[in-house]
């Protein structure tokens, strides 16, 4: 098998190159989007990877028993729409979630969709006593994961999930977690094998896989035996483009028509040439600072509150994301139906926080910052770096890759290091507990400036058992009033998710979520 | 020849397998965790653990190089951490690819590198001698990937005469045609720096030559002038520069490998600093060892043109 | 001989071209002319910019009024003269001409250090490969063959991407891939002295092996090693902008010349100066240190016909 593909691909390298030029340029198949992303993708394999932008692609191949509905932009957070289960009840103690299945639903590959194949799917990421459990997967999904206790086919339509405590947010946690819940094909894994997946991804979404070839595309097509309302698009292909110069150039060349995390200082330019910006004022996750509890010099609140008062928001997301990022002074991002406009936390104020320092006993503060390096320059992270000067603290910028940072970050900072930074959150507003609980802090989670406040907790665990969203809302702002008056951490902003489209394509909507939904887009 | 071939070829092997070992003890240099990459910030500590065993990375060093070399000598590169394809699919291609872009470059760099140099050197100390030898400077300090970007704002963006980013067109056929224009501004970026140095060789070869006392005879005997520089200074000149251009294959293969970078272009450099971002061991072991071989190899073929051409080297 | 370029005794001469722009290094040079160095003018002129440059950038901090950090986040993008700021401002506002000069000293570090390092060492491996040979020379030139047998741009990356990025880094990438180069220009140069008779008489006399050796060969095989070194300082600043280039080298806020390129890149049509400038900055010392290893070069070798 091994050395059949690679047969078959230099077969193919070579005759691209013998091939006879059938196009030139830019002559692009009716209605085909390409899209420029800045990451590469990871395996294809919903269960078993956690980037977004990985799940940019799998959400358009492969859906889940319930989805989040994507059409809707200006709706605080996506609706929660039937997916592969066409409706669903939840039990008074929220212990007990009854899917009923949508009939006449196939794979790509033909086979049909029921609680068998449900089953499967759930014994892949979760069953460790089953032979088709999947180890890798259990890891990525389990935030889904660790609430269940048992899964039941009730009959061929219907299944039954027990969870081991009250949940009402566990099917936005199932959306929402590292890993994704969705329905795999049952035979595509048996043929293919676990790791075959990544290549030969089957589900039921509105578009199927055609081709991938690492680093230069993934490559989808229409899926016309859909189960709801068919994607206009013929095909759309993802490319990779890491560097932000060469994804602007490509966007003016034509050779992509789509293309997200756009530098901001080139943003301007590209409106006044023609090009569409799309952005949406209520992306689930913020920008923000951890500050480090084990740090000694951060022990004193008032110098906690000096940083946030230092930092300058409104400037930042003046001056350097030109209007696509708005200032965040809390850390429930805009994204959660818990989110509060009206919230203050510590406004732009370098007098006071001067004041604040002298008053706290502190001079010539030396902090150490950490981030990751991006390949556009550090511009936000230097800013804030000038904007602390101003207030009489040095602050030392240490850059890692991102792959090493990210193991600092989730392995909590050192006590040297003073403040670290993140951009993250989730659509469900119980992320705030993730974030700022006692228990996630490291090894265990990724609260990784240590904050503890057995408060927060206590409300935190209120929340995840209350039913009525109200309530719900009430408590998770209490916590966020408490983590702010604490100080214990630096929201910086909020991104509008600014997306850069040619003026060719049609109905894109860009949702309040990292994702979207490609099946209403159009190429002229 | 044979016996010179086969004498190269054996004594190439230990160079290998010391290449190996660089290889694979630069990957343990390496910082930062594959297991957190694998199963990202939520992961358990038990999990990654787990995960390091499956891997074989908590054993011994020694067992490991061992483990990674039987496993490489029978064709399986292993499984690339990031994207769960096999290595050996994804490396390969790319191979492909990056041997498009660096033979493309050579050709161009020999192209111009000798048609420069001969013309300057048939015509020294006039002006196109001194202007091409002053671009050639030029060229030659210049780093490639500013030269990149300098000619993709010219040529792509300002005159929309090529493509400024991949290999072929992502939406349509591809096709031979296609390809080169997307190779066109890689190719002078790597070239440029490569045909620099080989014009200024050939130039001065061809000056040595020119004085040689047998050309100077033949010159007497009257022989034409286009004659006497086809016959004698060409094939006289030919030893050093073939060296030289050989020796710039590898300024052409790490100078295609930045440029990969910059334009985009699926090869194994733009592979390999992905894969340096992503901490992708197994990718970044095969993609160091492919490069590696394929210089050594292309040495040892430059080493028989050398051969073929100056009998007395195979003594050597 | 070596394996792998396999081309005699002209092998360490073939090598360096392959890292010199500019053509073979004579090995046998023993002389300085320095007259005939006074009579290049292209060498004088870069040696004397050369040496404008290095004071340029050791005296950075009391050029212009700005340092290379001090932003202004309301004067990005400044154009060349605008403001006070006499090559403009860049993407963070930060004065271009600063952070040229500063910047300068971590491009030229990187130039230089390595290869003096390096020169050093190989010089050292060398005159002990060419001198005691046997086994010590086989073990020797065999590691180094393992070196060679990567594209130096190739290794560079492989061993600066496998260590944290720093200016440290940088140098010892860059430094471990030009040891072999000058390892064999020093063992060719070695083995073409150690016949000579004074060598012989000095060995008659009872000198021991380590004193024939930094007495007697040393100082013959020095000069050839020098000048290689010059020819590649240009270079190696090329080489180190482009690990730079791609982050591995030096962190913000501090910048070397490569690094100011990657960043302006991003913005090359809204702000060419940003890129244009530390890239005509390279070009123009790694131009400057070829000419002076050119004129170098011709100066110590006899063979080179002045005209």
């Amino acid at each position: 098998m091994e050395l059949r593909r690679l047969a078959l691909s230099f077969a193919l390298a070579t005759t691209a190159l013998t091939a006879p030029a059938l196009s030139l340029g830019s002559a692009h198949a009716a209605g085909t989007l390409i899209w420029g992303m800045p990451a590469e993708t990871d395996t294809l394999d919903p269960h078993a990877t956690g980037g977004w932008s990985t799940y940019q692609i799998t959400y358009q191949i492969f859906e889940g028993l319930v989805k989040e509905d994507l059409t809707k932009p200006d709706e605080p957070t996506p609706p929660l729409v039937p997916g592969l289960a066409k409706a669903w009840e939840i039990s008074d103690d929220g212990q007990t979630y009854t899917f009923h299945l949508r009939e006449g639903v196939k794979f790509h590959d033909g086979t049909p969709f029921d609680a068998v194949a449900v089953k499967f799917n759930f014994d892949r990421f979760w069953n460790e006593s089953s032979p088709d459990f999947y180890k890798k997967a259990k890891a990525f999904v389990i935030a889904y994961t660790k609430w269940i206790k048992r899964v039941d086919v009730v009959d061929p339509m219907t299944v039954k999930v027990t969870l081991n405590a009250s949940n009402y947010q566990w099917l936005r946690q199932g959306l929402q977690s590292y890993g994704q819940p969705l329905m795999i094909s049952p035979a595509s894994v048996k043929q293919f094998g676990n790791d075959g997946v990544a290549l030969h991804p089957v589900g039921t979404g509105p578009f199927k896989f055609v081709q991938r070839d690492q680093g230069v595309k993934t490559e989808l097509e229409r899926n016309d035996d859909y189960w709801g309302a068919k994607a206009k698009l013929d095909r759309v292909i993802f490319r990779p483009l890491q560097d932000p110069a060469t994804r602007v150039n490509a966007l003016e060349n034509n050779e992509v028509q789509m293309i997200t995390t756009p530098p901001w200082d080139e943003i301007d330019r590209l409106v006044s040439e023609g090009f569409k910006l799309s952005t949406n004022k209520n992306v689930p996750y913020i920008n923000y600072i951890h500050l480090n509890f084990k740090n000694p010099a951060l022990q004193d609140v008032r110098v906690r509150k000096a940083i946030n008062m230092a930092i300058d928001r409104a400037g930042i997301a003046k001056e350097i994301m030109h209007g696509t990022g708005k200032p965040e002074y809390g850390m429930l991002s805009p994204g959660t139906d818990a989110y509060d406009p009206s919230f203050k936390g510590y406004s732009y104020d370098p007098e006071g926080a001067k004041k604040l320092l002298a008053d706290a006993g502190v001079r010539d503060l030396k902090l150490v910052f950490e981030l990751p390096q991006y390949g556009t320059g550090e511009l936000v992270e230097t800013w804030i770096q000038r904007d602390l000067k101003k207030v009489g603290i040095d602050v030392e910028l240490r850059k890692y890759e991102w792959v090493t940072y990210l193991g600092k970050w989730a392995g909590g900072m050192a006590a040297d290091v003073s403040m670290n930074e993140i951009g993250w959150g989730m659509s469900t507003p119980a992320w705030i507990g993730i974030v700022t609980r006692c228990d996630s802090a490291p090894p265990g989670g990724i609260n990784s400036g240590f904050y503890c406040n057995k408060e927060v907790d206590k409300l935190l665990d209120q929340a995840i058992v209350t039913r009525d969203p109200v309530a719900a809302k009430d408590l998770y702002q209490k916590v966020n009033r408490i983590v702010m008056d604490d100080a214990a951490y630096g929201p910086i902003d909020d991104d509008l998710q600014p997306i850069l489209l040619s003026s060719k394509v049609k109905g894109f909507v860009n949702p309040p979520e990292d994702w979207y939904d490609l099946s209403t887009v159009t190429v002229e | 020849m044979g016996a010179f071939i086969t004498r190269r070829l054996v004594g190439v092997l230990p160079v290998i397998v010391g290449v190996s070992i660089v290889i694979f003890l630069l990957i343990q240099l390496a910082p930062g965790d594959a297991a957190t990459v694998l199963l990202g910030p939520q992961a358990t500590e038990a999990a990654r653990q787990e995960l390091r065993h499956t891997l074989g990375l908590d054993q011994a060093l020694p067992v490991q190089y061992f483990a990674w070399l039987v496993r490489t000598l029978s064709g399986d590169f292993g499984r690339s951490v990031a994207t769960q394809l096999p290595v050996a699919a994804l490396v390969l291609p790319r191979f492909v690819n990056t041997l498009i872009l660096t033979l493309g470059s050579l050709l161009l760099a020999i192209v111009i590198g000798y048609s420069v140099g001969l013309f300057a050197a048939l015509r020294a100390h006039s002006l196109f001698d001194r202007t091409s030898m002053a671009v050639a400077l030029l060229a030659g300090s210049a780093p490639p990937f500013w030269l990149g970007l300098i000619l993709v704002l010219l040529f792509a963006i300002q005159l929309r005469w090529l493509p400024v980013s991949g290999m072929q067109d992502i939406a349509g056929n591809g096709g031979a045609l296609d390809v080169m224009r997307h190779l066109v501004l890689p190719a002078v970026t790597t070239a440029l720096g490569p045909a620099a140095i080989i014009a200024r060789i050939v130039r001065s070869s061809v000056i040595e030559a020119l004085g040689r006392p047998h050309v100077r005879v033949a010159r007497a005997k009257g022989l034409t002038r286009a004659t006497l520089i086809k016959r004698h200074v060409i094939l006289n000149a030919l030893p050093p520069v073939v060296t030289i251009t050989g020796l710039q294959l590898g300024y052409l293969l790490g100078g295609a490998l930045l440029t990969e970078v910059v334009f985009a272009w699926p090869g194994l450099g733009s592979l390999l600093y992905d894969s340096i971002t992503a901490r992708d061991l197994p990718v970044i072991q095969a993609t160091t060892l492919l490069i590696a071989l394929a210089f050594v190899l292309a040495n040892i073929v430059v080493d028989m043109i050398n051969a073929a051409l100056d009998p007395r080297l195979r003594e050597a | 001989m070596s394996e792998l370029a396999g081309a005699g005794a002209g092998d360490a001469d073939t090598r360096a071209i392959e890292a010199s722009p500019l053509g073979p290094v004579r090995s046998q040079a023993r002389f300085w002319r320095l007259k005939s160095f006074a009579r290049d003018r292209g060498a004088l002129v870069s040696g004397v910019l050369l040496v404008a440059v290095v004071l340029a950038v050791v005296f950075a901090p009391s050029i212009g009024r700005y340092g290379p950090d001090d932003a202004d986040n309301l004067a990005r993008y400044a154009p060349m003269g605008a403001g006070g700021h006499l090559l403009g401002t860049d993407q963070q506002g930060r004065d271009m001409l600063a952070r040229l000069l500063f910047g300068g000293r971590v491009s030229l570090l990187i130039g230089v250090v390595p290869t003096l390092v390096a020169g050093a060492i190989g010089l050292g491996l060398g005159l002990v490969a060419g001198y005691v040979r046997g086994l010590v020379d086989q073990i020797i030139m065999r590691c180094l063959d393992v070196v060679f047998a990567f594209p130096m741009v190739l290794l560079a990356i492989a061993i600066a991407g496998s260590m944290r990025p720093g200016v440290l880094t940088e140098i010892i990438a860059i430094t471990i891939v030009l040891v072999p180069y000058f390892a064999r220009l020093a063992r060719t140069a070695t083995e073409g002295v150690v016949p000579m008779p004074f060598i012989e008489a000095a060995r008659a006399a009872g000198g021991t092996r380590a004193t024939i050796m930094l007495r007697y060969v040393l100082p013959n095989v020095f000069s050839p090693v020098v000048v290689y070194a010059t020819t590649l300082m240009g270079l190696m600043i090329v080489v180190g902008s482009g690990l730079s280039f791609l982050g591995l080298g030096v962190q913000p806020p501090t910048a070397d010349w490569g690094a100011m390129v990657a960043e302006g890149r991003v913005v090359l049509r809204r702000a060419p100066h940003v890129t244009i400038l530390p890239g005509c900055a390279i070009l123009i010392v790694s131009l400057a240190f070829n000419f002076l290893g050119d004129g170098i070069r011709d100066a110590l070798d006899p063979r080179t016909i002045r005209r």
